[in-house]
């Protein structure tokens, strides 16, 4: 124990420090303790609980067990389609190549997916996947992946600190030093020391106010990555899912799987039009996710919404049994929280905010970012889906890239020969930071100055964009930040959530201005990325990305930096789109 | 729509407060709203302190398990409609046989422990190479396993379970199905590992069969049934030889000492 200001800290030694437990983490924790290094994970909630236990759908890995002229190739191709080529050929090259094993790797640790009649692992078709692809266990696939990984790493005996929120990295001359955390169950102070360090703290939808992610989803690490001098890129890719719940109130935003259309599931508009058919006439409601999402929209707008302003989902042609077979949670889902049979009655669905394609700009094959000794992998990273991810990749590159991380990170701990220092005076600056709002006695409630950034990047930074709604955005968000020097967190330091939220907030609020910055560079529209004022794809800005980085100041300054180039052999697999490489659905 | 509902919750900060007590919060109620949607409301309108664990709001993470109007429920899959009815209010207190942190938080490292205890992974029979390609796997095979491993850790089996309440040893509903999940996985031969945190007096064996479990679970799975054939298969164990009878209890450490 030590002392700061009259806080005391505990120090927790480990050659390497993974930060989440979703996917990503828990993978990287395996790979890091399958050679022998020790590895603590630290995560804001318990075991088993973060955001990656939502996911429903599947996990895209081309086994080919269904349809035999799948292959790596092909996958890698509709990975590269559906990212408008903004994204790393070299991260979806490794991804397509690497997810089949990782998948029958998972099996070997004892997961069950759902089966074919012969016995071997079902694959379920999903949008823009040419192929039927997605491995599944029923639609709880995210569930089973997390209990997979979460009883390998019980087994190598891998630390695990529940509830423990890292608030800020440390770095030394030769590497990371460690991170600051408090415990949220008595507010205790944690300093972890690693040379190396894994970020795997997931996305940020929660900026917006209506998503499909877990209260967990606030980007603190991208926020701790771009403080320690890493860059951001590709912010302005913000992916909504076409279909999230509409009503109640409560359940808004919560995810209707895109399974539900993989099963034979078919959006109505108010007047009973199966609407696709004037969007996307050949892929339908399969379509890639930003088609359908703005198709949705843009029923609404033109007043052919259902009451609460979405779309109608109908499966019902399926029937009971299928449906309870193949969909059972959604069923349940639907039955519980919105009183709704499936099988019997249509959904009532609109876009929600899913997935975050942009984030911790990294090195392709090994996860590094700038920064010596920090990597990240996962939702947290950028790179791999461009404009626009495929349904299911992402627990792909969960695995894929939460392997790679952690190999890597594990190598460069072996190579360092240093003992990472922190200065105590850095560490009692930081505690001093983190206790101000509990100690501010009037201030701006954290609850009221998220809902107000919700409500500006749902409205400026949203599914539809404009440069002057982004701008008017942009001024709002730059406001807030100032609001959130004086937020007042009354309570103590035991668990106390509206001190929690307003340390996340100093997250959400730079991720916001990143987002809205990033949406006003990028003067086209591309994938999930839509602008009124440019509604078309600008063939000069599908070879430029956008990346952030701090700047002396500690402000974000933005630069375009060139897609890096295809090789001549993946340019080979990519032949057959050269006729359409816009990435276009056909019309 | 937007009728006003009693909530009445169990506060307890220790550092601050001498003993637990009943806050009264109205809440603006909607068509149906959740009992977590309460809490949200009570948290970002009255008090940002009060402490709760949530997290998916989908009835997917466990996080949100209490005990609402007498009964250990998910805050998020219980509408607030179907529980007032019977008190005219909602009633909050935290889950039972665990340490309280704060208001409706509690103490959870016992409950990970004996999870631990009983090896939940799976320990194949033979080491299988990197190279070699997954096991073909029946259909009515997966579907037994399958309803046991979607157990979402949310403790309501152990709030509700008895003998939980009166020994603290015993290893508690969750961890029997998890070692049921992997011992009878046709891939498993972990048997030998388990028996000895599983035929023991704080195991299996201390199952009353009451049922609280199996009517509690959210998930709907059929956890006092997947314990008694636990037994079963410890008796033939036993019984064949493979295994010594087995009397001494594991020690317990107690949470105070371990909790991290
Ligand atoms: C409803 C839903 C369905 C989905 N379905 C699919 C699907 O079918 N297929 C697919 O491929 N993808 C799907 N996705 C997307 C996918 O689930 C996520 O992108 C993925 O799970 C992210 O995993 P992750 O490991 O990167 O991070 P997460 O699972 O988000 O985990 C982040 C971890 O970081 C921790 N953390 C964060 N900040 C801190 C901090 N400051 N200190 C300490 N710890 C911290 C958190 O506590 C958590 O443990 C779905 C998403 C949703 C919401």
């Amino acid at each position: 124990m030590t002392a700061a200001g009259g806080q005391a800290w505990e120090t927790l030694r480990h050659d390497v420090l993974v930060i989440g437990a979703g996917g990503a983490g828990l993978r990287a924790a395996v790979a890091v303790s399958e050679v022998g290094l020790s590895v603590g994970v630290v995560s804001k909630s318990l075991l088993g609980k973060a955001h990656t236990v939502m996911a429903e759908g599947g996990v895209a890995a081309a086994l080919g067990h269904l349809d035999a002229e799948d292959s790596p190739d092909v996958h890698f191709r509709d990975t590269m389609k559906s990212g408008h080529f903004v994204n790393s050929a070299r991260m979806a090259e490794l991804l397509t190549a690497e997810a089949p094993e990782r998948v029958w790797e998972l099996e070997r640790w004892g997961a069950v997916f759902d089966r074919t009649p012969a016995g071997q692992i079902l694959q379920r078709a999903f949008g823009a996947h040419s192929y039927r692809r997605l491995c599944h266990v029923g639609d709880h696939t995210g569930k089973e992946l997390l209990r997979t990984l979460q009883n390998r790493v019980t087994q190598l005996g891998v630390a695990f600190y529940p509830e423990v929120i890292v608030t800020r990295l440390f770095r030394d001359d030769s590497g990371m030093a460690g991170a600051l955390a408090y415990r949220r169950v008595d507010g205790r102070f944690v300093l972890l020391r690693a040379p190396a360090i894994v970020l795997a703290t997931g996305g940020w939808g929660r900026v917006y106010a209506v998503t499909s992610n877990s209260w967990e989803s606030t980007g603190d690490g991208t926020a701790l990555a771009f403080a320690a001098g890493a860059d951001l890129m590709d912010m302005e890719m913000v992916q909504f899912h076409p279909t999230g719940m509409v009503w109640p109130p409560g359940v808004r935003g919560l995810l209707v799987t895109e399974g539900v259309r993989g099963e034979g599931g078919i959006l109505l508009n108010a007047q009973g039009r199966r609407f696709m058919a004037d969007y996307d006439p050949k892929r339908m409601e399969l379509s890639s996710r930003d088609v359908v999402a703005r198709a949705i929209y843009q029923e609404v707008q033109a007043g052919r919404g259902t009451p609460h302003g979405g779309a109608r989902l109908d499966i019902t042609a399926r029937g009971a049994a299928f449906i309870s077979r193949k969909l059972p949670s959604m069923r349940a889902q639907f039955l519980a929280l919105a009183d709704v049979d499936i099988t019997r009655e249509a959904m009532e669905v609109a876009p929600t905010c899913h997935y975050m394609m942009g984030g911790v700009r990294v090195d392709p094959d090994t996860c590094a970012t700038r920064v010596p000794g920090l990597f990240a992998a996962g939702e947290v990273a950028a790179g791999l889906h461009g404009a626009n991810r495929l349904g299911g990749n992402s627990l792909a590159d969960l695995l894929v890239f939460g392997k790679r991380a952690g190999d890597a990170a594990a190598r460069f701990a072996a190579a360092s020969v240093h003992l990472p220092v922190v200065a105590a005076s850095e560490i009692e600056e930081e505690v001093a930071r983190v206790l101000a709002p509990l100690r501010q006695p009037l201030g701006p409630s954290p609850y009221g100055l998220h809902s107000a950034l919700q409500e500006v990047m749902t409205r400026c930074g949203g599914i539809v964009r404009s440069g002057p709604g982004l701008q008017n955005g942009l001024q709002q968000v730059l406001e807030m930040q100032e609001r959130a020097a004086r937020l007042a967190a009354p309570g103590g330091t035991l668990y106390n959530p509206g001190w929690n939220l307003a340390l996340e907030l100093d997250a959400m609020l730079l991720l916001g201005e990143a987002i809205l910055r990033s949406a006003l560079e990028r003067t086209e529209s591309r994938g999930a990325h839509y602008r009124t004022d440019f509604p078309e794809e600008d063939a000069a800005w599908g070879k430029q990305n956008v990346v952030i980085t701090r700047d002396r100041g500690g402000s974000p300054s933005l630069r375009t930096v060139p897609v890096a180039a295809v090789t001549p052999q993946q340019q080979r697999v990519l032949a057959p789109l050269t006729q359409d490489v816009t990435g276009r659905a056909p019309s | 729509m937007g009728s006003d509902v009693l909530f009445q919750v169990m506060r307890y900060d220790p550092r601050r407060d001498v003993e637990p007590y009943w806050a009264e919060y109205p809440v603006a109620v909607d068509d149906g709203d959740t009992v977590l949607m309460g809490l949200m409301r009570i948290r970002e309108d009255i008090d940002g302190s009060l402490a709760f664990r949530a997290s998916c709001r989908s009835g997917i993470c466990g996080s949100d398990g209490m005990v609402i109007n007498g009964r250990s429920r998910l805050a998020c899959k219980t509408q607030v409609a179907a529980v007032v009815s019977d008190r005219g209010r909602v009633v909050l207190e935290p889950l039972r046989n665990l340490r309280y942190v704060k208001d409706l938080v509690v103490d959870q490292t016992p409950f990970w422990q004996k999870f631990r205890r009983v090896e939940p992974y799976l320990m194949p029979e033979e080491p299988r190479s990197a190279a070699e390609r997954p096991m073909v796997l029946p259909q009515a095979e997966f579907d037994r396993l399958s309803k046991a491993s979607d157990c979402i850790f949310c403790e309501i089996c152990y709030s509700e379970c008895p003998i939980n309440g009166v020994d603290r040893g015993f290893l508690g509903p969750q961890a029997l199905i998890k070692a049921f999940r992997f011992e009878f996985d046709p891939r498993d031969d972990g048997a030998a590992a388990r028996y000895a945190p599983l035929s023991n007096v704080e195991g299996a064996w201390r199952c009353r069969t009451t049922f609280n479990c199996t009517d509690s679970c959210p998930k709907g799975i059929p956890i006092t049934e997947g314990i008694q054939r636990l037994k079963r298969k410890l008796v033939g164990e036993l019984l064949s030889g493979m295994q010594p009878a087995y009397r001494t209890p594991m020690p317990v450490e107690s949470p105070e000492e371990t909790s991290s």
